[in-house]
């Protein structure tokens, strides 16, 4: 799950740090989050009963997952019932494998694709272009972003971080001439030229927004209608899936069809909702004529069963919890060096990788708990995240200088003695970097506080010092 | 990774058995029941789905008599100044006959020609087999006549309906479609013009479908 960027050798600490200086982005980053929050309150408060649907989401998801392997065999049973071929991928690089042996055995050259964070995840455009496949993204922003030669900077607008002058620009080094920054003109050209990458392309690969147990559907939301072209133009369809994006029933796609639109962009519905079951017909004149759906692992089994993390299953992959957090509205998605970006990512990226890439993750969120409120299948993601920290520190891998403090803590506060003596001293040593009673200097074990805060200087004399005075009067 | 290993696996990991069914659920499959217990007359769902649809940028025209219909589909043809149309095939399933219409426009039949043909369409004509009120839907199925791509590729889409073909919700029809023999292989939901807000987050219409969704509407009592 290694991001692309060339940052992944840095702490999240020191990605942040560049990505507040960029002032752009910064801006930019504020601007969608707070228009996508605002959205999404005024079209849950005009809905009606939004707690009684986050309530009915959770519970579908939970029901699901508790249950998956029963509806993943459900479901898998009606897809190869109306033809469609299924793989089983353990990780990326038999998800990966398995995409590349279906284009070879086509003989293809060029694949069309829509939006997908399951193809993030495996890095398939990499792997496919290290075989002499073009691959084109097809999604306004991601195709942006992929003549950028970058990696999304948000889950549901992956070009938040572009502006008009470099897309046009982008876009002239893609053959356009005598292009303005205007939106129309500039939409206008990526809809000429990816109208004609549909039709040349011998493959298409969708991701799969849900998967429909009881009658094997998949099921695909886009806003641009890109999708559809990518599932129903080229011969051949690949539908790359996370085993966890099931659903059993057509009446709980009903309610996912509420609350999906709703928290990712404040939008009552979806543009278009497709749901396919099976290749074209024998009478159909268009869609795809063979069908592969390539269900993916990747670390995701190791949370069922796990009394802490399962629920990070339940995620439909909204970007709702991008939206509402200070950490990511202030640093923006590339600062967290994975695919999955804000407090979901930070959650899920630790999880999916094991070892130590991600994980100072869990410590890039304040704790406020404004992710779980957003989410519209409630996972507690604040209280995920507080867990992976204990689970870090206990597996030995906190802040030395950190457990050394606390160490100190447990010893001094164990006497009064100890603890009298400690703040006498702690006075003394103090006293020299103190001006008008507060402490700025930003050295030493008090840096991370005094950078950008001021600490108190001790006062004259502690409580227990004055307290057999006052016990007097 | 062969089937069998994967689903025991996560089985396993369940605390559950391969081929052990799931367990039972209670009330909690599918909408709030609030939301299932709700009516509204024909007349309101029509109001409510022309509400809907056209605050998400479609466009609605209503009309009480069939011929009232077909003469403003021909005007606005003309104000257009269409050169080129497509519709879906004679022996779809057209609510309201058009024929005379498509005839005059020499339209492109969907079974009729190459679906690359219907790129470089600007118009295409469809019917729809449902309209959602709640959300401001348009139902579209694959079959022989109803290409996917009479919808999907022209720069403007024209759909024909008659009012009784809307219902108030989204389980409606998925409840209609699985009382069919088999599920069409693929089911659209189009609820306004293609959109977008990847560039600056302003938003632009018609980036990959049509950039105009304009639906007449025969009212019917």
């Amino acid at each position: 799950m290694k991001h692309a960027n060339s940052t992944s050798h840095l702490s999240v600490k020191e990605r942040a740090k560049n990505a507040v200086q960029d002032e752009f982005l910064r801006n930019a980053v504020r601007f969608t989050t707070d228009r996508l929050r605002n959205r999404k309150q005024a079209v849950t408060e005009s809905f009606g009963q939004w707690e009684v649907w986050r309530e009915r989401g959770e519970q579908i998801r939970a029901h699901t997952i508790a249950n998956l392997d029963a509806y993943l065999a459900q479901f898998i049973e009606r897809l190869e019932a109306v033809g469609v071929h299924v793989h089983f991928a353990v990780d990326s690089s038999e998800a990966t494998d398995a995409v590349l042996s279906i284009i070879q055995s086509k003989k293809a050259r060029k694949v069309v694709k829509s939006k997908s964070m399951v193809s993030e995840e495996i890095h398939i455009n990499q792997h496919l272009e290290a075989n002499g496949i073009t691959v084109v993204e097809t999604d306004l922003g991601e195709y942006i972003i992929q003549l950028a030669k970058e990696t999304p900077s948000h889950i549901i607008i992956p070009s938040i971080h572009k502006s008009r002058e470099q897309i046009r620009d982008l876009f002239e080094n893609a053959g356009a001439t005598q292009l303005t920054t205007e939106t129309r003109d500039l939409t206008a050209f990526a809809r000429r030229t990816l109208r004609s990458e549909f039709l040349s392309a011998e493959i298409g690969i969708t991701g799969c927004n849900f998967g429909i147990a009881e009658t094997g559907s998949v099921v695909l939301f886009t806003n641009e209608g890109n999708a559809d072209m990518v599932m129903n133009l080229p011969p051949t369809h690949i539908v790359l899936m996370g085993m966890e994006r099931i659903l059993p029933t057509l009446a709980d796609l009903e309610v996912m069809a509420h609350l999906l639109p709703k928290s990712a962009t404040g939008q009552n519905v979806i543009t278009y909702m497709s749901m396919l079951t099976g290749p074209k017909r024998s009478a159909d004149r268009d869609g795809a004529t063979e069908m592969h759906v390539v269900i993916l692992d990747n670390g995701r089994s190791r949370q069922l069963g796990d009394e802490q993390f399962q629920a990070v299953l339940h995620c439909i992959r909204c970007g709702a919890c991008l939206n509402v957090c200070p950490v990511y509205r202030h640093m923006g998605g590339h600062a967290y060096g994975s695919v999955y970006p804000g407090p979901i990512g930070a959650v899920l990226s630790p999880l999916l990788e094991k070892g130590e890439q991600y994980s100072d993750l869990p410590y890039a969120s304040s704790l406020c708990g404004a992710c779980f409120e957003a989410c519209p299948v409630r996972i507690p993601l604040h209280d995920m995240l507080v867990q992976h920290r204990q689970k870090l520190v206990a597996s030995g891998h906190g802040n030395p200088s950190e457990r050394m403090a606390f160490k100190g803590y447990e010893n001094i506060f164990a006497k009064p003695g100890r603890y009298r003596l400690s703040i006498k001293m702690a006075r003394k040593f103090l006293s020299p970097l103190a001006k008008e009673g507060k402490i700025r200097s930003s050295f030493g074990p008090l840096a991370g506080w005094t950078k950008s805060r001021d600490f108190p200087m001790l006062p004259k004399q502690s409580f227990r010092e004055i307290w057999p005075s006052l016990k007097r009067e | 990774m062969d089937k069998n290993h994967f689903l025991e696996n996560i089985a396993q990991r369940l605390g559950r058995s391969l081929g052990q069914p799931p367990h039972i659920r209670k009330e909690m499959a599918g909408v709030p029941e609030f939301w299932a217990e709700r009516s509204l007359t024909p007349r309101e769902c029509l109001e409510k789905w022309i509400e809907n649809f056209t605050s998400q940028g479609g466009e609605a025209k209503r009309f009480d008599s069939k011929q009232d219909l077909t003469e403003s589909l021909d005007c606005l043809l003309t104000e257009l100044s269409v050169q080129s149309v497509g519709a879906w095939g004679k022996t779809a399933a057209w609510p309201i006959d058009i024929e005379n219409i498509l005839d005059k426009w020499k339209a492109l039949r969907w079974d009729e020609t190459w679906p690359e043909k219907f790129s470089h369409v600007q118009v295409g004509i469809t019917g729809c087999f449902w309209a959602i009120a709640d959300t401001g839907t348009l139902v579209m199925k694959s079959g022989k006549a109803e290409g996917r791509g009479t919808h999907l590729m022209p720069q403007v889409h024209i759909v024909i309906l008659r009012s009784r073909q809307i219902c108030l919700r989204l389980g409606e029809v998925f409840s209609a479609l699985q009382q069919e023999a088999m599920l069409p292989a693929a089911v659209h939901f189009v609820s306004g013009p293609s959109r977008s807000s990847d560039i600056e987050n302003d938003l632009s219409i018609g980036v990959h479908g049509p950039a105009r969704v304009i639906a007449f509407i025969l009212q019917e009592d």
